[in-house]
């Protein structure tokens, strides 16, 4: 294989690919990025088997076709300490010689033949998302997503395709976000999927790592796996592969609430600020900062042993009885960060009850308050 | 320098003036008080000769004999056959407790019980007081001196209890005062005189050298509290890091730690048991375990705390012990919470094919009581949070033996039950 390449477009392919590329694994292969020089377009694929994607690069000069295999760390620091515009690439069974102007490496890597198969793009089914929709609803959803593995099948964002419709939901089972947005061509039955977290960030990697990655996003939803085709960025279109989270998502539906007595409207960078400055008082024991409603201000106040105490007042419109409720101020900066508008509306039953965050009709996200007893 | 103190004197001049009471051999004396009959004879509190258990309070007749606490029983009996060998009763010695931190509070609201049977008083600028309510005399010079005795007669009148009181211008003098006059003492070391008094005294005595740092100051030939007074302060701390400049200070005497009355609640809540014979059976070890788990949690829940780390102990027929501990995703206050964690951790500390003669359980981390609530769980948290709720209502009210869980129930085949529960075999001294 032999190939000649743009090394800026080359490096922002290798560290989408890298995202994927798994850390510890006892299979060497599944370390390196697979090169795959073919005569039309040179591949950039990696898998850790639960995920995988291909990065096609398209203004490559392809000088011989073949495949090599370079472990992915490597790859990517050479290509970032190189400052020539152009290099060329070799590689043999088991070594990638990579030169540019009075730089030349030689990579031991392993046999290409040994790294598993990542599956193609089909050539039907697919139904498509808007890129920049897309991005919004994965930013919205998937910072709700459990860390910790312990929980449920939480460990990934719950697609619902139903027509025109999709619709993500993400919970961690302490807060939950639930969003909506429209689709082409989606299937005349509802189908659903649980697409792991990692497979989440990495879409939106593969999207918003460039800038004029706008158009349809097309893609196919198996029973065990999900595939994604980005419009074409850098000359070529990436393909993301991931099998679904094997579980069943909670019954979300009912715990959204769906009535409520007591309304706020708030400045979204003004209520971030609040919280902000309220949260410089808070640790691990804290129980959080609580949001004091009465009238038409907001009071956002923590209190912390042997730390001190944080009072801070903003207008809002408010509707309904005085209140005081807590929460976690990381979920509540969490979950206004994503919010696309300069006002949103927290609605709430009382104390001990949950909060509701809504933007529109299209972002709802539902907030379990610390208990004050 | 130090810093400035909530409990500091009127007048600057007065310096300050710390008690240490410490009641002698506890258990042991609380028995002969009880029991005449056993006066002035060998006590030894912590089980039966045929317990096999360790030595957790011996009365000053056995002590004369060489036996020490912690020692296990077997040997206690080898060496001093003819001792009253109890199992104690630690509601009692709760209640003499009790007793006399409420006789010293008389003397100064700044009272801090450290343990069941120590606590420290500060009567800095407390002598005008004393003098009006006739504790010490107008004339006299050494006031503390004459308070400390004033409040030891109180307690050996009231009571029936000798204790041994250090008198000093810190918490580490009073400490090491007392001491030096057990049994049944006073030592009042005068304002000025503690490097003087310290300086003599193996550095061992000093609290916080434990062995380690006792030998690696001996290779440096420091080998008392004066050798040590005598480097600069700079030098041992470039040498011992920050831990170092306050050792330097303890060495000259100087404890800047005030006599807290309320030191902020637990650090942790344990609780631990020997078994009668070592065991080789999970079985039961994990009914015990289970058991002190519940102790535990209802300690906890009775303080309104929540916690969210546990460690598991096990300490093994040859002494060799093993400990492990784990968090909780959340902070809790629920049994079922902490077991499927502690039975793990069992799990992983025990693996060793010895006997097993002591097990324990610790709950730490703690936070106030106020809980992220779950989204889907929460129904289900209420409902255990009434359970546990009724059950320990219950207990409150009938003794903790009105109910006995499934898990714990194998202890009902070895183990006596009384209205404070599994008769355990040692009694412990912290709070």
């Amino acid at each position: 294989m032999k190939i000649v390449c743009d090394r800026a477009t080359l490096t922002r392919g290798v560290q989408v690919a890298s995202g994927v590329v798994a850390q510890k694994s006892p299979k060497p292969a599944l370390g390196c990025i697979k090169l795959e020089a073919r005569k039309e377009r040179m591949t950039l694929l990696a898998t850790d088997l639960e995920v995988g994607i291909r990065v096609e690069l398209d203004k490559m000069e392809v000088q011989q076709t073949g495949d090599g295999l370079v472990p992915a760390d490597r790859l990517h620091g050479i290509l970032r300490e190189l400052e020539a515009d152009t290099i060329t690439i070799t590689s043999t069974e088991h070594e990638t010689e990579i030169v540019a102007p009075g730089a030349r490496f030689k990579v031991l890597g392993d046999n290409p033949a040994d790294f598993p198969l990542v599956p193609e793009f089909p050539a039907s089914g697919a139904f498509t998302v808007e890129a920049d929709d897309l991005v919004g609803l994965i930013q919205r959803t998937l910072f709700a997503t459990a860390k910790e593995n312990t929980r449920y099948a939480l460990n990934g964002v719950l697609w619902e395709v139903d027509g025109g419709n999709v619709t993500l939901v993400a919970t961690d089972g302490r807060r939950l976000s639930l969003v909506k947005g429209k689709c082409k061509d989606g299937p005349a039955e509802k189908k659903t999927a649980i697409v792991p977290s990692k497979a989440m960030a990495l879409i939106e990697h593969c999207l918003a790592d460039v800038a004029e990655a706008k158009g349809p996003v097309r893609i196919v939803m198996g029973e065990k796996d999900i595939l994604l085709e980005s419009p074409p960025a850098d000359g070529g279109k990436r393909i993301a592969y991931s099998r679904l989270v094997d579980g069943h998502f909670p019954k979300y539906d009912d715990v959204i609430p769906k009535d409520f007595d007591r309304k706020a409207t708030l400045g979204t960078q003004a209520f971030l600020a609040a919280v902000r400055k309220a949260a410089l008082l808070t640790n691990e024991e804290s129980r959080g900062v609580s949001l004091k409603f009465a009238g038409q201000e907001l009071m956002v106040t923590s209190r912390t042993p042997e730390m001190g105490e944080a009072e801070i007042r903003m207008p809002v419109e408010y509707a309904g009885e005085p209140l005081d409720v807590g929460f976690n101020p990381q979920y509540l900066l969490d979950a206004a960060k994503v919010v696309d508008a300069e006002t949103f509306t927290f609605s709430f039953k009382g104390p001990n009850k949950p909060g509701v965050i809504t933007e529109g009709r299209l972002f709802t996200h539902v907030l379990m308050p610390v208990s004050v007893v | 320098m130090q810093p400035p103190r909530r409990n500091s004197t009127q007048s600057p001049a007065a310096p300050p003036a710390i008690f240490l009471v410490d009641i002698d051999a506890f258990f042991a004396q609380v028995e002969q008080i009880l029991r005449p009959e056993l006066a002035g004879r060998p006590v030894v509190v912590g089980g039966l000769v045929t317990d096999r258990s360790v030595v957790a309070s011996a009365s000053y007749e056995a002590r004369a004999r060489g036996v020490k606490t912690a020692m296990p029983i077997a040997q206690a009996h080898r060496i001093c056959p003819d001792a009253a060998f109890l199992r104690g009763n630690f509601h009692a010695y709760a209640r003499f407790s009790e007793a006399m931190m409420d006789l010293c509070r008389r003397y100064t609201p700044l009272v801090e019980a450290v343990s069941l049977d120590e606590a420290y008083l500060n009567v800095t600028g407390c002598r005008r007081l004393f003098q009006a309510q006739g504790v010490v005399s107008s004339a006299a010079d050494p006031w503390p001196l004459e308070a400390a005795e004033h409040l030891k007669r109180t307690i050996r009148r009231e009571l029936g209890l000798a204790v041994t009181i250090g008198v000093g211008t810190s918490r580490l003098v009073a400490k090491i005062a007392c001491d030096y006059a057990k049994p049944s003492g006073i030592a009042w070391i005068h304002p000025g005189r503690e490097e003087r008094f310290l300086a003599p005294l193996p550095l061992a005595e000093l609290p916080g050298i434990g062995p380690k740092t006792a030998e690696r100051l001996a290779r440096y030939n420091l080998r008392q509290i004066g050798d040590l007074a005598r480097i600069p302060a700079a030098l041992v701390a470039g040498h011992f890091g920050p831990a170092g400049e306050a050792l330097a200070a303890r060495a000259r005497g100087c404890d800047p730690t005030p006599v807290d009355p309320d030191p902020g609640g637990p650090k942790s809540i344990s609780r631990q048991a020997t078994f009668q014979a070592n065991l080789i059976d999970r079985g039961p070890m994990k009914a015990m375990l289970y058991y002190l788990l519940e102790r535990a949690c209802r300690q906890l829940r009775g303080a309104g705390l929540l916690a969210r780390t546990v460690t598991v102990k096990v300490r093994y027929a040859d002494f060799r012990t093993e400990a492990r501990g784990r968090s909780l995703p959340t902070f809790s206050d629920h049994d079922d919470d902490f077991w499927p964690v502690a039975s793990a951790l069992f799990n992983k500390v025990h693996t060793r094919r010895v006997g097993v003669r002591l097990v324990g359980v610790a709950l730490g981390h703690f936070a106030p009581a106020g809980r992220q609530l779950d989204l889907f769980g929460e129904r289900r948290y209420e409902r255990r949070s009434r359970l546990y709720r009724a059950i320990d209502g219950l207990r409150r009210r009938f003794g903790f033996s009105v109910l006995v869980t499934g898990r714990a129930i194998e202890l009902l085949a070895t183990h006596d039950r009384d209205e404070h529960g599994f008769r355990l075999r040692t009694a412990c001294l912290s709070r």
